[in-house]
């Protein structure tokens, strides 16, 4: 079920008050059924996969957490790993290795094509992956006992809100919320409301509508000049966001609905002034799983310098590759790595600043460089991100480079400028006020105003156009 | 309440603002008119999203394509384009157009200076392009006007909001009564509120309700699941509708009438098959009759979908292949059939 759709709002409105009225136990029982609905509304034959990812990661757990026996405790943590990324593996990955070696072979000769299956990609499966996984590894770690409530568990992994897009939640952080639903308060829905108003006019005014233009020009690239393709690069820049952010901000808002904290996903990264602190704005949730299950684990800081570079770099070829199976996500995991490894080479032991420390004009200057200069190389790495193949990302790359305008350069200025300015209003908002549910800071009567008029474009856009699903679905 | 409304007022106007520069939404292009119907704005300027993107506008002669002037330069070859959607062309900018191709081909062949004209516009039938041919195209002087037509043109396409054809002892009648209804003078009444992109987006909403599509959209699979196949497209009718031959007929015989006098040169491109009775009957009267359908094999044999749009993965109208092979298919015949230079009246036969 995609949040931009009718049915999803139809969805909550009767699963929020049905979820209010009913007693703690018999809710949490009906808020995983509506998330199974949820999820297999898209579809049923994948809740399979959701059944055997949570049975397996709650017995693992239960059996780690039952013996003080190390060798014991590791093979039910592998046993998770293992079935977890195996899967994982299996549905989204399979293809792509094979079909990569096939081609290898196909120089040699050898013609390996028969071992492709014809799968499709779970929704949601490398989130509720990575959520089931970070369980099994903090209840080994020893830094939380396992759940004894198989319901509570199976809501931990399932819950609606962040199931198939994240944000990816730690068990140390929402189980406890689960196992203790509490109601909402008068607080709670109103933030609930906000964000989920902000984010649907980020999802579906602002992410949708771009990547109509993003989807025409990289379907055909050479059909345009170097000012529309670039235009679409920067396009996609704000899509990614707005869909990305949107999404996050609509998964708060209804969780929240529901009394139930998640953690904030995105905060304002186009703001950010380097790229570590991009990282630590952008994808919070999937950036600090990877710091805290890959990049510590693999040494992280502690073995030198030269090995913090090394372990920067594979973590982040890690993540490109989690975001898709393909090269170019690796690729573009690569520049990252590439990038922070550089950041923190250029830091040495330095903390990179985090806000704008606004002592003068020049201060203000100095930040805006450094917060433009983030983001073009934040925006070279998205055209590998957006591209089918390499062969299209230099295309694109090379055309840019060589410039030669197009006959509507003045009107795509215009259109990125437009989008530009309105998430930059989004993101200042946040920034200044450091709150998401940014709208609560006005007065009811203007807020309400604005909700009906946001709310009024929200519903005709979505009533004339074919929802978009979110990007990150195919992650 | 007033800092409600003032709250609400003043977020769509900057919503109304957003959408127009962005692009996100389309003001209304087109206005209503008291001889056509409905025509297109001069000098709209829009983007509009189907299958494709368009990217562009209105000429301030309220056609499509550069804005060459009513009166031709001499020694200059004018060509019009007449249609409906597919000449309208709004999945594609104007220069991946046949238009664009047509003309820059007519152009590489020489000797005169080439200017193709688009005056295509969505949902025109025959009946349409006919008018449209006498009331506006003949005023920009062309050498040769191609009609593109398939089967279901054929048929009255129009939501009855504009003239209504008929065949009155062998000749075209037209209707203007609509001029005179309560929703033309409602639509002229609101003509500053078609202006608005949020007014446009209104409208859609309308009229996907208006056309039943409200519960599908609302209840997505839902609705799927207790109706199977409720949102099923009705496939095109194939073949002619008899009852439409007598009008028709009589279009075909006013355009050979047209042709004969060697001021213009006329031409049917088939952009559909049309029945081999309609085929027989233009040529008989001397049009001749162009079928693209070669052009359109030729691509499927060079693994070329010509309907296809990755961008949108939709299938629909001609993509940029499809504009290219037939502009470059079109050019040498249309540089056949057009008069030589300087002598109108001895058009080739």
């Amino acid at each position: 079920m995609l949040f931009n759709s009718f049915i999803f709002i139809i969805f909550l409105c009767v699963v929020v008050p049905l979820a209010l009225w009913l007693p703690r136990r018999p809710r949490n029982v009906f808020l995983l059924i509506a998330s199974y609905f949820f999820y297999g509304y898209w579809d049923w034959r994948f809740l399979s996969l959701l059944f055997v990812s949570t049975i397996i990661d709650y017995v693992a757990a239960r059996a780690i957490a039952a013996t003080d026996d190390p060798r014991r405790r590791k093979r039910f943590l592998l046993l998770s790993l293992a079935s977890n990324l195996g899967l994982l593996g299996t549905f989204k990955y399979f293809n792509f290795f094979v079909d990569s070696f096939a081609r290898v072979a196909a120089h040699f000769g050898t013609n390996l094509d028969f071992l492709h299956l014809n799968i499709i990609l779970p929704v949601g499966i490398s989130f509720y992956t990575f959520q089931t996984l970070s369980y099994t590894i903090d209840v080994y770690r020893g830094k939380m006992a396992p759940t004894r409530n198989l319901l509570n568990f199976a809501l931990y992994v399932a819950f609606f809100p962040q199931l198939v897009a994240g944000p990816i939640e730690r068990a140390i952080h929402l189980l406890p919320q689960v196992e203790n639903m509490r109601r909402p308060s008068r607080a709670d829905l109103s933030e609930g409301m906000a964000l989920i108003t902000v984010g649907m006019f980020r999802k579906v005014i602002i992410g949708d509508t771009c990547g109509r233009y993003v989807d025409h020009i990289f379907s055909g690239p050479t059909y345009y000049s170097s000012s529309e393709l670039l235009s679409a690069l920067l396009l996609f820049s704000l899509q990614i966001y707005a869909d990305f952010s949107g999404y996050s901000s609509i998964a708060r808002g209804t969780a929240r609905l529901l009394g139930v904290d998640l953690m904030e996903n995105f905060n304002q990264p186009y703001l950010a002034a380097n790229i570590t602190e991009f990282w630590r704005r952008w994808h919070i949730s999937l950036s600090t799983w990877l710091r805290d299950y890959l990049y510590i684990p693999l040494g992280g800081n502690r073995k030198g310098p030269k090995r913090t570079y090394v372990n920067l770099f594979a973590t982040m070829l890690l993540g490109g590759l989690w975001h898709g199976a393909n090269w170019t996500f690796v690729f573009w995991g690569g520049l990252h790595g590439g990038y922070l490894a550089v950041h923190k080479f250029m830091l040495k032991a330095r903390k990179p600043d985090e806000r704008l420390n606004y002592t003068g004009l020049a201060s203000l200057l100095t930040f805006v460089a450094k917060v433009t200069g983030t983001y073009l190389i934040v925006l070279l790495a998205w055209l590998f991100f957006r591209s089918r193949d390499f062969t299209t990302a230099f295309y694109i790359l090379k055309k840019i480079v060589a410039w030669s305008p197009g006959g509507f350069s003045a009107r795509f200025a215009v259109i990125v400028l437009t989008y530009s300015v309105a998430n930059l209003v989004l993101d200042l908002s946040e920034y200044v006020t450091r709150d998401h549910a940014f709208p609560l800071r006005t007065a009811p009567r203007f807020r309400w105003g604005i909700y009906l008029a946001a709310w009024t474009i929200i519903f005709m856009y979505m009533f004339q156009a074919k929802p978009m699903p979110f990007i990150y679905f195919q992650f | 309440m007033f800092g409600f409304g003032l709250a609400f007022v003043g977020a769509m106007v900057l919503l109304e603002l957003f959408l127009r520069l962005s692009g996100a939404g389309t003001p209304s292009f087109v206005i209503s008119d008291p001889r056509l119907g409905v025509a297109f704005r001069p000098g709209a300027n829009f983007v509009f999203f189907t299958e494709g993107m368009y990217l562009g506008g209105v000429n301030k002669y309220g056609y499509l394509g550069p804005a060459y002037p009513p009166k031709k330069e001499s020694g200059v070859l004018r060509v019009a384009l007449l249609g409906d959607s597919f000449i309208e062309g709004f999945q594609l900018f104007d220069r991946f157009h046949l238009r664009t191709v047509l003309e820059n081909e007519l152009n590489r062949m020489g000797p005169r200076h080439a200017e193709v004209m688009n005056f295509g516009y969505s949902g025109f039938d025959l009946g349409l392009m006919y008018y449209h041919f006498t009331e506006v195209v003949e005023k920009f002087s062309p050498d040769v006007a191609l009609f593109f037509v398939g089967q279901d043109d054929m048929a009255e396409n129009g939501e009855g909001f504009g003239p209504i054809f008929s065949a009155v002892n062998d000749s075209v009648r037209v209707d203007l009564s609509f001029a005179q209804s309560a929703r033309y003078k409602r639509s002229m009444k609101l003509r500053l509120v078609h202006r608005l992109a949020l007014y446009s987006m209104a409208r859609n909403v309308y009229l996907r309700v208006q056309e039943g599509g409200a519960p599908g959209i609302l209840l997505g699979k839902v609705y799927d699941w207790f109706h199977p196949g409720a949102r099923k497209e009705t496939p095109e009718p194939v073949g002619g509708k008899d009852n439409f031959w007598p009008l028709n007929k009589a279009i075909f015989d006013a355009l050979a009438v047209e042709n004969r006098s060697g001021k213009i040169r006329i031409a049917v491109v088939e952009k559909r098959p049309i029945s081999a009775a309609y085929r027989e009957y233009i040529r008989s009267v001397g049009i001749p009759v162009y079928d693209l359908q070669p052009v359109f094999d030729a691509l499927k044999q060079r693994g070329i979908r010509y309907n296809y749009w990755p961008g949108s993965g939709s299938i629909g109208h001609w993509n940029f292949n499809a504009h290219e092979a037939i502009g470059e298919y079109l050019a040498p015949l249309v540089n056949e059939l057009a008069p030589p230079p300087g002598k109108p009246g001895d058009a080739k036969q």
